[in-house]
């Protein structure tokens, strides 16, 4: 599941990001880690979801 | 089969939509909003799809793999790409970088061209004639006439010509008189789209006029006034020619200033510049700001006054010229007391100088050759430089000349002691320093760091290459005037 909306939410927050970089005084040079951190939160998550739960999806290890 | 996002179908209506309303309504600046709101496409489409995905586990369908495909990467990564070269170009449009003279006017606009209709006033005596004119050329000619009249041309960019038939209308040049005051105005900030409209006047005044022209860029050319000239400008060439008055140029940015033939004052305030050429002005010269190009001043009959960030100069008078750019200053025939110092290296060559001369340089060489039997006083300083002093058979001086580490050599002879060594430096190996009087004479003060210190004999012959003869105590205003060799004192 987490592996599902992953895609969604980079992409999301990467719109925010070029939002910021126009309209606020943060540009994407200097936010771009928030990136990072929300792709590491979400493998985090995938993580900690699948050793809970018990063998529901198949584990998919993330892609590079 | 595979049911596709609903994202991309969606995103294809919305380009063709924008497109097609940017071909339908021009007034709606939608090059802007979409400079400034694509990355909304980013964020609608991730909640578009997030919205699908749980939908989906909802209905019971699986989760998909990957939420978004290696595809539709793709065409974020062109999607982000074409979206901040929107952006850049649009901001350049605004003008926030200055260094770059972009438009996207200029990139993908077309020129039209319009006549501007010929208009007449009749003008009251002495003129007060104010011009504004944002962008293009102005030039003003004084005549025997008795009107102000104003003709030209005007040159459109626009996508369109239904656009630059628009800016024509809303840019109608007025010619009317609001108090003392004539007005030309080219109206050009009520063009409501983005064209880019420049403006080329023809203005025939009175010769008893004083103009004053205002814009933003451009080339500004004013001949044959008895009146005085004013010209402001972000950016404009400037030429000046047969002004009786002042002239008060006040440019933020100048690749060019050319005047000849003002009997006024001179005075250019500038942020950056070029090239300055000054010939024949009879009234004080001032000029501030910083210039990269060539300066050239010629016959001045008031003193000029010089003020860059790295650079002074004052000249009493120059009945002959002065030449500067950022390596050289050569000056002849040149009217004291005489003040350059300069923060930057440049060499230094002063042909027939009087009353005095206080000279400082960073670096560069300099050549030193005063001008008659009376000489002028001298203090010249370099760091890195050799120094020549040539000074006439007969001339009367005191000398101290030191260099810390360079040579020095003198061709005059027992009147002057040459010390080797400097100071605390009993064996001589460095430096040297010539002291010593020749009659009873201004002092002549000369030091330099590194390089070496010549002293010669003037035998008359020519620093430069133009001047042929020795000036007396007066240099001439024609220092090409042969003259009889000096009638040498005796000592």
């Amino acid at each position: 599941m987490i592996c599902a909306i992953r895609g969604p939410i980079m992409l999301i927050t990467l719109g925010v990001l070029f939002l910021a970089d126009y309209f606020t005084p943060y540009p994407f040079y200097k936010t771009f880690p928030v990136l990072l951190i929300v792709f590491g939160f979400l493998k985090l998550l995938e993580r900690m979801v699948s050793g809970s739960s018990s063998g529901g999806q198949a584990p998919t290890g993330g892609q590079t | 089969m595979r049911r596709g996002s609903l994202a991309g179908p969606l995103v294809l209506i919305l380009i063709g939509v924008w497109l097609l309303l940017s071909n339908l309504r021009h007034d709606l600046k939608l090059f802007d909003v979409a400079a400034r709101y694509w990355p909304v496409l980013l964020v609608a489409w991730g909640l578009m799809r997030l919205v699908e995905i749980f939908i989906g586990a909802l209905r019971g369908r699986p989760w998909p793999r990957p939420g978004i495909s290696g595809g539709e990467w793709g065409v974020v990564i062109a999607l982000c790409l074409v979206g901040s070269f929107m952006y850049t170009v649009n901001h350049l449009s605004v003008g926030h970088w200055g260094f770059i003279q972009a438009n996207r006017m200029e990139i993908f606009g077309r020129p039209f061209d319009y006549p501007v209709a010929e208009k007449k006033i009749l003008a009251p005596s002495a003129p007060r004639l104010l011009i504004e004119n944002l962008r293009g050329e102005v030039r003003v000619t004084g005549a025997d006439v008795k009107e102000i009249i104003v003709g030209g041309r005007k040159s459109i960019r626009a996508l369109r010509e239904s656009d630059a038939d628009a800016a024509n209308r809303q840019s109608e040049v007025e010619l009317g008189v609001q108090g003392e005051q004539v007005i030309i105005r080219t109206n050009t900030d009520r063009v409501t789209g983005d064209q880019r409209v420049s403006i080329d006047l023809e203005v025939t005044v009175p010769r008893s006029a004083w103009v004053s022209v205002r814009g933003r860029e451009g080339y500004v050319e004013v001949n044959d006034l008895k009146g005085g000239v004013e010209v402001s400008s972000d950016d404009a060439r400037v030429r000046l020619r047969n002004i009786g008055g002042n002239a008060r140029l006040d440019l933020r940015k100048s690749d060019q200033v050319q005047a000849v033939n003002v009997g006024g004052a001179v005075e250019l305030i500038g942020g950056r510049g070029g090239d300055i050429d000054l010939d024949t002005i009879g009234g004080e010269v001032t000029i501030n700001g910083s210039y990269s190009g060539d300066l050239h001043f010629r016959n001045l009959a008031k003193p000029i006054r010089l003020q860059c960030p790295d650079t002074e100069l004052r000249v009493e008078r120059i009945p002959g010229e002065v030449r500067l750019d950022l390596d050289k200053f050569g000056g002849t025939n040149l009217v004291g007391p005489i003040r350059f110092s300069s923060s930057r290296s440049r060499d230094v060559e002063i042909d027939q100088f009087t009353q005095s001369l206080d000279l400082s340089v960073r670096g560069g060489d300099v050549r030193l050759r005063p001008a008659g039997t009376t000489l002028p006083q001298i203090a010249a300083k370099t760091r890195d430089g050799n120094v020549e002093l040539m000074l006439p058979e007969n001339g009367r001086f005191t000398l101290r000349a030191v260099s810390d580490r360079g040579e020095v050599s003198n061709d005059f002879g027992p009147a002057l002691k040459v010390i080797p060594g400097r100071r605390g430096d009993e064996e001589g190996r460095h430096g040297g320093s010539i002291m010593g009087s020749v009659g009873q004479g201004p002092s002549m003060v000369v030091e330099t760091d590194r390089g070496s210190i010549t002293v010669r004999k003037d035998s008359g012959a020519a620093l430069s290459s133009r001047q042929g003869n020795r000036a007396h105590e007066q240099p001439g205003r024609a220092p090409e005037s042969p003259a009889a060799p000096l009638p040498i004192e005796a000592q």
